[in-house]
C-alpha cells in the first residue's frame, strides 16, 4: 500500500546515551526514553557489550538484566539506536521530554484560546507569579469563575480592590468574617444609614466611641424603641451634651421612680453658708448647728442666681438642718442680699431661736420665683422633727 | 465475456459507511486502483471494508491520512478482486474529509 501527500508519521532521532551505577545486586534500570525492543539499544557493561534478550530485555523503557552489572560509578552504559516515530498531529507526552518545551519553545500567541479545551488548565499548573496583573483583562474574570474559598486575605493586594470594583450588593453579610473589618478599613461617610439592615448592628457591634461626631446621628435616626433598656446611663452625657432646648416645653415625663441626690455635709454651720442651687437643690447638715444661720442661695462659686435662673423661672429647695440643744433661726438671702419684703414664711411666721430643747431637725423648703431681674419672691416653709416615744437624736439623726 | 474498465467517485465520504464499488449480479472486478483523499485540514482516520456473503472485512483499519495526503489502499502490486454481490465501502472519522476514488476491471 503507497500514501501520496503529506505523511502521517513523522520519525525524529536524537543521539542519546545514558549512564548508570552498577551495583551488584541492581538488575532494574529506568530509562528516560519508552523503548520496549532490547534491539533499539546498545548496552555496554564494564566496557564489555552485551547481548540483546540473552543479557537484558526493556519493557516500557524499563531494562532488566539476567545478571546485575558489577558495583561501578556510570559502568552501565546505554547507547540510543532508534528513532522515534511521532503520528501526524498526534505527540502522546511520553514523546515530550520533561523540561524539553520551554517558554521560548513557544512562539508568541501560538498558543490561542480556542487550543484550550474548558477546565484543562487547573490550578497546579500555574506557577506563582505566572500570572501577573496585564494577563487578565478587564472583565476576564467574572464571579462565577472564583471557587469558594478560592481567595484568601494575603492574596490580595494593597490598595488593589477599590470601591467601584464591588459590585451593588455584591458582598453579603455572612461574606465578611470575624474580625475581618477595623476601624480603619471604612472611610469617613462611607456607610450610610440606609446601608445598614434591620438588625444589623447589635449593641456589641458599637465599640467604645465609635460614635465620636455629632454629626454622625442625623435627625430623627435614633427614635425611642430603638434605645434598649439601659442601653443610656448617666455618664453617657458629657457635660453640656443635653441643652436648653432639647426638652420641649410642652414635654410630659412619666416616671415611676426619682432618686435625688442630697448634698450631705457633715460640719457645723453657722452664719452665712452659700447654697449652690446649680449643683444641688436637696441639702442635709447633719452636725448640730452652732449659730444663726443664714441660707445665701448662688448659682454656683462663680454663677449669680439670678444668671442661673431666667424671668418666670422658679427653683425648689429642700434643706434638712440639725439642732442641738439650742435651736437656731436660719433666714435666706439671694446672691449674698437679704431680699427681705420678697420673702414670706409659711404660717407668716419666722422660726425663732430656742434655747434647752431635744435635738431636733428642722427642714426648710424653699420656692424661689424670678419676676424680675434681681426681683424675686421667696416663699419658706419651716418644719421641725424631734424624737418622740423615748427615742434619741444622734449625731447624724433618729436612732 | 467483456472487460469494462470504470472509474467510481465517492464525493465527501464521512463518517457513515459508502459503497465505493459494488460487484453487481454476473459481474467479477478487479480493483486496481483506489484513492483516499483528506479534504480537510485536520488528520482523519479512514476505514475501508470488503463485504462479501453478507460479512465485513477490513482491508485497512483506521489508517491515518494527514491533511494535504492521501491513502491508497489498492494500487501498484495491491490489487483486489470482488465477487457477484460483493462490495467495497469506505468510511472516515470527520463527517464530509474525504474523497474516494476507485478504478475497476469489470468482467461480465
Amino acid at each position: 500500500m503507497s500514501y501520496l501527500g503529506n505523511s502521517p508519521e513523522l520519525n525524529t532521532f536524537t543521539v542519546g546515551v545514558e549512564k548508570f551505577n552498577g551495583s551488584g545486586a541492581c538488575t532494574v534500570f529506568t530509562l528516560t526514553r519508552d523503548i520496549d525492543d532490547p534491539n533499539y539499544i546498545e548496552v555496554v557493561v564494564g566496557g564489555v557489550q552485551q547481548t540483546p534478550m540473552d543479557a537484558y530485555t526493556v519493557t516500557n523503557g524499563v531494562i532488566t538484566f539476567t545478571t546485575p552489572p558489577g558495583l561501578g560509578t556510570n559502568n552501565v552504559v546505554v547507547i540510543y539506536r532508534t528513532g522515534t516515530t511521532i503520528a501526524y498531529n498526534q505527540i502522546s507526552a511520553s514523546q515530550i521530554l520533561a523540561n524539553s518545551i520551554t517558554t521560548i519553545g513557544l512562539a508568541p500567541n501560538s498558543v490561542v484560546n480556542s487550543k484550550i479545551a474548558p477546565n484543562a488548565i487547573t490550578g497546579d499548573k500555574l506557577s506563582d507569579g505566572v500570572i501577573s496583573s496585564n494577563n487578565v483583562v478587564v472583565g476576564g474574570i467574572t464571579g462565577n469563575l472564583i471557587a469558594t474559598q478560592a481567595i484568601s486575605a494575603n492574596q490580595i493586594g494593597l490598595g488593589a480592590i477599590t470601591t467601584n470594583t464591588i459590585a451593588t450588593e455584591a458582598v453579603s453579610g455572612n461574606q465578611i468574617g470575624l474580625g475581618a473589618v477595623t476601624t480603619n478599613t471604612i472611610g469617613i461617610q462611607a456607610v450610610s444609614g440606609n446601608q445598614i439592615g434591620l438588625g444589623a448592628v447589635s449593641g456589641n457591634n458599637i465599640g467604645i466611641k465609635s460614635i465620636n461626631a455629632s454629626n454622625s446621628i442625623v435627625a430623627l435616626s435614633i427614635t425611642g424603641n430603638l434605645i434598649g433598656t439601659g442601653a443610656i446611663s448617666g455618664n453617657n452625657f458629657a457635660g453640656g451634651g443635653v441643652g436648653s432646648d432639647s426638652l420641649a416645653q410642652n414635654l410630659t415625663i412619666s416616671t415611676i421612680r426619682v432618686a435625688e441626690t442630697v448634698n450631705v455635709q457633715t460640719t457645723p454651720i453657722s452664719g452665712n453658708y452659700n447654697i449652690h442651687v446649680a449643683e444641688a437643690t436637696a441639702y442635709y447638715f447633719v452636725a448640730n448647728t452652732t449659730g444663726p444661720v443664714t441660707f445665701n442661695l448662688v448659682g454656683n462659686n462663680s454663677t449669680s442666681l439670678n444668671s442661673l435662673l431666667s424671668v418666670g423661672q422658679t427653683a425648689s429647695l429642700a434643706i434638712a438642718l440639725k439642732q442641738g440643744a439650742t435651736r437656731y433661726r436660719a433666714n435666706v438671702f439671694i446672691d449674698g442680699v437679704n431680699p427681705l419684703s420678697s420673702v414670706v414664711w409659711m404660717g407668716a411666721s419666722q422660726p425663732a431661736q430656742l434655747g434647752a430643747q431635744s435635738q431636733s431637725i428642722d427642714t426648710y423648703s424653699i420656692t424661689v420665683i424670678k419676676t424680675e431681674n434681681n426681683g424675686y419672691t421667696v416663699m419658706v416653709g419651716n418644719t421641725t422633727f424631734a424624737a418622740a416615744n423615748g427615742q434619741g437624736m444622734g449625731p447624724g439623726g433618729a436612732q | 465475456m467483456a472487460n469494462t474498465f470504470k472509474n467510481n467517485f465517492l464525493k465527501a465520504a464521512g463518517t457513515t459507511a459508502q459503497n465505493a464499488y459494488a460487484a453487481g449480479a454476473g459481474v467479477s472486478a478487479t480493483i486496481i486502483g483506489m484513492s483516499i483523499a483528506n479534504l480537510i485540514t485536520t488528520p482523519i482516520s479512514a476505514n475501508v471494508i470488503v463485504t462479501s456473503g453478507g460479512v465485513d472485512y477490513y482491508m485497512i483499519r483506521n489508517a491515518t491520512i494527514a491533511p494535504g495526503g492521501a491513502l491508497v489502499p489498492v494500487g501498484g502490486d495491491q490489487k483486489l478482486v470482488l465477487e457477484a454481490g460483493d462490495y467495497l465501502q469506505v468510511n472516515t472519522s470527520v463527517a464530509s474529509s474525504a474523497d474516494v476514488i476507485t478504478s475497476i476491471l469489470e468482467i461480465t
